[in-house]
């Protein structure tokens, strides 16, 4: 089964990357926090640099992908299947996965379109019928946050939280609940309430000098200055009824995908705000998720699906085979520049588990 | 088969230890042979005692070689995975007191609180071109309360020693350390966060669950259990 959905993958998807199974830990770990550690395999080699069991594909395909398009602008689709090394609380600590990356082209409709078709394209070659696909966005999320004029210190914690729909709902509730805190007495609360960024440096300045802590070694007294700014405002801010039942409102949309465009249209007419780009895209995708023959019924628009991982931006999406989610995939145009690329790299791609797959059976 | 217990073989927790066991009518001898890490209890043919390094203590426990070990909450928790499933805290004995805190530069003035922190590790990578960085020895402790504030994206720098001059010595950002009195904190130019406060240690009796009890032995750890509790 795993050989039949790669090698229809790899009619689609002909580019090749050799990912050994013994990777360098730091690019997980740089991309995806140290709270990765607990989840991978590190081992260490005699010279102490650290390595790991290949938890995934995606980011060392994006690496060979960023050496191999030095100084141009080269754009692959890779296919690729093997084994993952996960730690699990119990059971199994190996996993196979088959994907697709699709790395380097800047049409982003016709890629995410793609990307889609050629995922439920291969689950219906190898047997699977009736896949159903979940999709959602993390950009027509960012609109409705800003649309509300939050502080910004707010509104990027709020767009962070999207995809953890529990970390969402707890920030609308303290933010509605919380009252308008006290700003303290203290020197820098008062800087703070003034606006004076130049006084609040020299005051954290200072404290840098009694610390011995280098100006230049982290963050920058301006940094600090302003951020403390933005928390004193943000002590000032309160959300209203109406912005929290805006956000609650969008995020329980979920309807199948012909009609998401015209629920999308209702909900920003019914709330004064504009989907701009971010909505012509989505438009746009679903336009071309029609014409190249995707079945729209079986295509479900649900705005709370996002993932909490700063590299993931426009479209993500979901597979299910019955009530198993069997493969997953989005957008993350902005993994390849986290990983050290100097340009940036569009990037769309989705990977199949095997095991969940055969447990869907 | 005897009930052994281990109890740490140097310095001021030794000691303590010691004492308050000989308060409890159990007289632990100093072996005859100081390189011996083995003893006894005066009178007490029932019970061994092992002395280890307080780390040792706590991965003697996770393993049962020993059944009874008097180490901090915090190594115990730092080295054993699941800790409340391998082994249970009999007794606070009241010495070695110390907590487990988050600190950040003093000058820091806009991060007081987790939250404060999750915001700045945010866009750390974003505006300083890499993570914020932990000092800590605790990668454990560090791990899983980064993880309930639900922080992800920061790296942990190996620290095992003078872990709070890490900031000013441009090797980290922010600690999590030990601290009984906050004064290295404070003269180093940190501060603990609101709720940084991961852990209240002190030397406790851990029982492991790993190890093989008898009957007996379990009418042997309450002894003891009641001995020391009535003396602490």
């Amino acid at each position: 089964m795993q050989q039949a959905l790669l090698s229809h993958l790899r009619q689609v998807a002909p580019d090749q990357a050799d990912i050994q199974i013994i990777q360098p830990a730091d690019p997980f770990l740089e991309t995806a926090g140290e709270d990765l550690r607990r989840r991978i395999f590190i081992t260490e080699s005699i010279d102490g640099f650290v390595h790991c069991l290949r938890p995934e594909f995606t980011i060392p395909i994006c690496l060979h992908h960023i050496g191999i398009s030095a100084g141009s602008n080269q754009k692959s689709r890779y296919a690729y299947g093997g084994t993952v090394f996960r730690q699990a609380r119990q059971g199994a600590s190996e996993f196979m996965q088959v994907g697709l990356e699709d790395l380097g082209n800047a049409d982003r409709v016709t890629t995410d379109v793609a990307s889609i078709h050629d995922l439920t394209t291969a689950l219906s070659n190898t047997g699977f019928d009736g896949a159903q696909v979940t999709l959602g966005d993390q950009d027509l999320f960012a609109v409705v946050v800003e649309s509300l004029r939050l502080p910004q210190a707010i509104a990027r914690r709020l767009v962070r939280s999207f995809g953890a729909p529990e970390l969402v709902e707890a920030q609308i509730e303290r933010l509605t609940d919380k009252g308008i805190a006290q700003n303290g007495e203290g020197l820098p609360d008062q800087l703070a309430l003034a606006g004076d960024v130049a006084g609040l440096v020299a005051h954290v300045e200072a404290k840098m000098q009694a610390g011995n802590l280098a100006i230049q070694a982290g963050r920058s007294p301006q940094a600090i200055a302003e951020r403390m700014i933005e928390k004193i405002q943000e002590n000032q801010f309160q959300l209203d009824a109406q912005s929290a039942d805006i956000l609650r409102r969008y995020l329980a949309m979920e309807v199948p995908m012909a009609e998401a465009p015209a629920a999308l249209l209702r909900f920003a007419e019914d709330t004064d705000l504009s989907f701009g780009l971010a909505g012509k895209e989505f438009f746009q995708r679903v336009a071309a998720m029609d014409s190249a023959g995707l079945d729209l019924k079986r295509i479900t628009y649900k705005a709370s699906l996002g993932r909490n991982l700063e590299y993931y931006s426009g479209v993500l999406f979901e597979v299910a085979v019955g009530d198993v989610v069997v493969a997953g995939g989005g957008r993350y145009d902005r993994l390849c520049s986290l990983l050290g690329s100097d340009k940036a790299i569009p990037a769309v791609g989705f990977s199949i588990s095997m095991d969940r797959l055969e447990e869907a059976l | 088969m005897s009930l052994v217990i281990a109890v740490p073989s140097k310095g001021r927790l030794k000691d303590k230890a010691l004492n308050v066991f000989a308060n409890a009518g159990l007289q632990i001898e100093e072996p005859a042979d100081t390189r011996s890490y083995q003893s006894t209890v005066s009178g007490r043919d029932d019970i061994e005692i092992a002395f280890l390094s307080a780390s040792e203590i706590a991965r003697e426990l996770a393993v049962g070689s020993v059944h009874l070990g008097i180490t901090g909450e915090d190594l115990a928790r730092e080295t054993i995975h699941d800790t409340d499933q391998v082994v249970d805290f009999d007794l606070k004995l009241g010495f070695g007191q110390a907590d487990v805190v988050v600190a950040v530069p003093d000058a820091w003035i806009d991060v007081s609180t987790m939250a404060d922190l999750d915001d700045v590790a945010a866009d750390y990578r974003a505006r300083y071109g890499r993570r914020l960085r932990i000092a800590t020895k605790y990668w454990r402790l560090t791990q899983n309360w980064f993880g309930q504030h639900g922080i992800g994206v920061y790296r942990i720098v190996e620290s095992l020693g003078a872990t709070e001059g890490a900031p000013a010595a441009g090797s980290a950002d922010a600690i999590v350390d030990i601290t009984s009195t906050g004064s290295t904190i404070r003269a180093n130019n940190l501060k603990v966060l609101d709720d940084g406060v991961i852990l209240h240690s002190e030397a406790n009796l851990i029982a492991s669950r790993q190890a093989t009890w008898s009957a007996e032995l379990q009418a042997l750890r309450q002894e003891v259990l009641s001995r020391l509790a009535a003396h602490c």
